[in-house]
């Protein structure tokens, strides 16, 4: 459930791993509306990139934030459109290219529908932990495994220092949550919510399985930030709205953003 | 119009090629003048979704034998449930493999306009269903799935509701509670046939619900066979 930082939540075997890189690189990865930016609006663009993998191809643009910091940046279900449902996101494919491009740490954004009654649309959260409901979806098969602590049972899915870094970027985000990962492409029903809801879900999304665990995997910290574009099914009475647009995309490509410059701070060097 | 009746009985009638693999034993039949085809679930649900389509199902009637997670149902009792839980793993998603499309609401998960005739036979006799997977289910899971919000479960429900959904097939479930702690009911020919004349009879002879699929139309145009093919 929904609850204040705490040192519960926080991947402690993850919590050093960004400070042993030597160069930081952030990647992005844009959800919801990140198909309608136009990037050169946010930062500036230095060059696109079309990376092969074992996996298959990958998507990315390099960007130059306003403070010099580098970062790169992938639209998860295509470019002009939202071109693949989330269960056909080519994560592998992703991670992949990113390791190859450099990356030292992934910060995504995902819209979810809200849950947790205190959640409304428009608001930002950082979520520390994860279930997963999904169907059909392959788990990594050791394809990277470069992880920091491949033997462990338990794994806290989100990262520390990016999570802190997404905090401090959006100061209003709720600093935690649960996200429950369905399957989809369909929405959820009514039932599954409050099902969610039992079983301690706060936000409910389609993306970030198994794409968190094959940055586990990869060894690159992971962490997320989710806008509300809904309330899930069964609480729309709580407020109507759903708001899907590019001004979401927006908010959260500058908050991402804003990491790459928080992230080159002191404190997380 | 067509009537699809999705079943759990075996079906005497041809087995249909379709994109997905073979489809039935299935056979149709007029019920005054309405036709009614009777699907023998079985192999890739896309398959008899698709067959039903192809037949111009304006309705679908997902029948199942129901196990009751809830103390209250007696066996013999006729349910149309109003919401599900899906509990099964491993089967076909979605018709739109590998696009953008298929974010359907599920709030209603069933076609209010079916539904209706259900509850215009049989009562309001709603429950939160849980689809269950093809298998024996265990005393384990009729328990967590109690716990979980569900009072019956039913196999063959999902991914069959989505699926139809998705090509514009007014669904919605009608289930027989054939098990429970202290009784069991079996559903035969028999006892479907007469209910099943009912709702057919009481079914609208249009489907004006607005659950329809507006994002596969605007991408795909308006001819359904271009929505199943594959990418």
């Amino acid at each position: 459930m929904l609850r204040p930082p705490s040192s519960t939540g926080v991947n402690r075997a993850e919590d050093g791993a960004l400070s042993s890189y030597g160069k930081k690189m952030i990647a992005i990865f844009g959800g919801t509306a990140a198909y309608h930016l136009n990037l050169s609006d946010f930062a500036t663009v230095i060059e696109t990139l079309e990376v092969n993998t074992d996996f298959g191809p990958a998507s990315w643009v390099r960007l130059m934030t306003e403070a010099q910091v580098e970062v790169l940046f992938l639209s998860r279900h295509g470019a002009g459109k939202l071109a693949r449902s989330a269960a056909f996101v080519n994560h592998r494919a992703h991670i992949a290219s990113a390791l190859e491009l450099g990356a030292t740490g992934i910060i995504s954004w995902n819209g979810v529908g809200a849950i947790n009654p205190k959640l409304t649309v428009g608001d930002l959260v950082v979520p520390d932990d994860l279930l997963d409901e999904t169907r059909a979806r392959p788990l990594p098969k050791d394809e990277f495994t470069r992880s920091v602590h491949p033997s462990s049972f338990i794994l806290h899915p989100f990262n520390s220092p990016l999570r802190s870094a997404l905090l401090a970027a959006a100061p209003n985000a709720h600093p935690g949550g649960t996200y429950v990962c369905t399957e989809g492409p369909r929405l959820e029903t009514p039932a599954e919510i409050a099902a969610f809801a039992k079983l301690g879900a706060d936000i409910v999304g389609m993306t970030l399985v198994p794409e968190v665990w094959l940055a586990a995997d990869a060894g690159l910290p992971y962490a997320s930030l989710c806008a509300i574009t809904n309330m899930a099914a069964g609480l729309s009475h709580l407020n109507p709205a759903r708001d899907f647009g590019p001004a979401v995309g927006a908010k959260c490509l500058r908050v991402c953003l804003s990491v790459a410059k928080v992230m080159a701070q002191p404190r997380f060097a | 119009m067509n009537i699809a009746i999705f079943t759990p009985l075996a079906v005497e009638g041809e087995v249909v090629d379709t994109p997905f693999g073979l489809a039935g034993p299935l056979r149709t039949e007029m019920f005054d003048d309405r036709s009614v085809t009777f699907i023998q679930r079985g192999g890739d649900a896309r398959a008899r979704v698709v067959a039903a389509k192809e037949r111009g199902a304006l309705h679908g009637i997902g029948l199942g034998a129901a196990i009751a997670l809830a103390p209250d149902f007696r066996a013999g009792t006729w349910l149309a449930p109003d919401d599900v839980i899906d509990q099964t793993r491993g089967a076909p998603t979605t018709f739109f493999v590998g696009r953008g499309l298929g974010y359907l609401w599920q709030s209603p998960p069933f076609c209010p306009e079916t539904r209706a005739a259900l509850v215009n036979v049989i009562g309001d006799q709603a429950a939160v269903a849980v689809a269950a997977p093809e298998r024996p289910v265990t005393p384990a899971e009729v328990k967590a799935w109690s716990i979980l919000g569900g009072r019956i479960a039913m196999p063959g429900l999902a991914p069959e509701w989505y699926l139809c959904r998705e090509l514009e097939i007014g669904y919605t479930p009608l289930c027989y509670v054939s098990w429970t702690p202290k009784e069991s009911a079996s559903l035969t020919d028999d006892i479907v046939r007469p209910i099943i004349q009912k709702i057919v009879t009481a079914l609208p002879g249009e489907h004006s619900w607005t659950g329809s699929n507006s994002a596969a139309r605007r991408e795909l145009g308006e001819d359904w066979h271009q929505w199943i093919a594959s990418k």
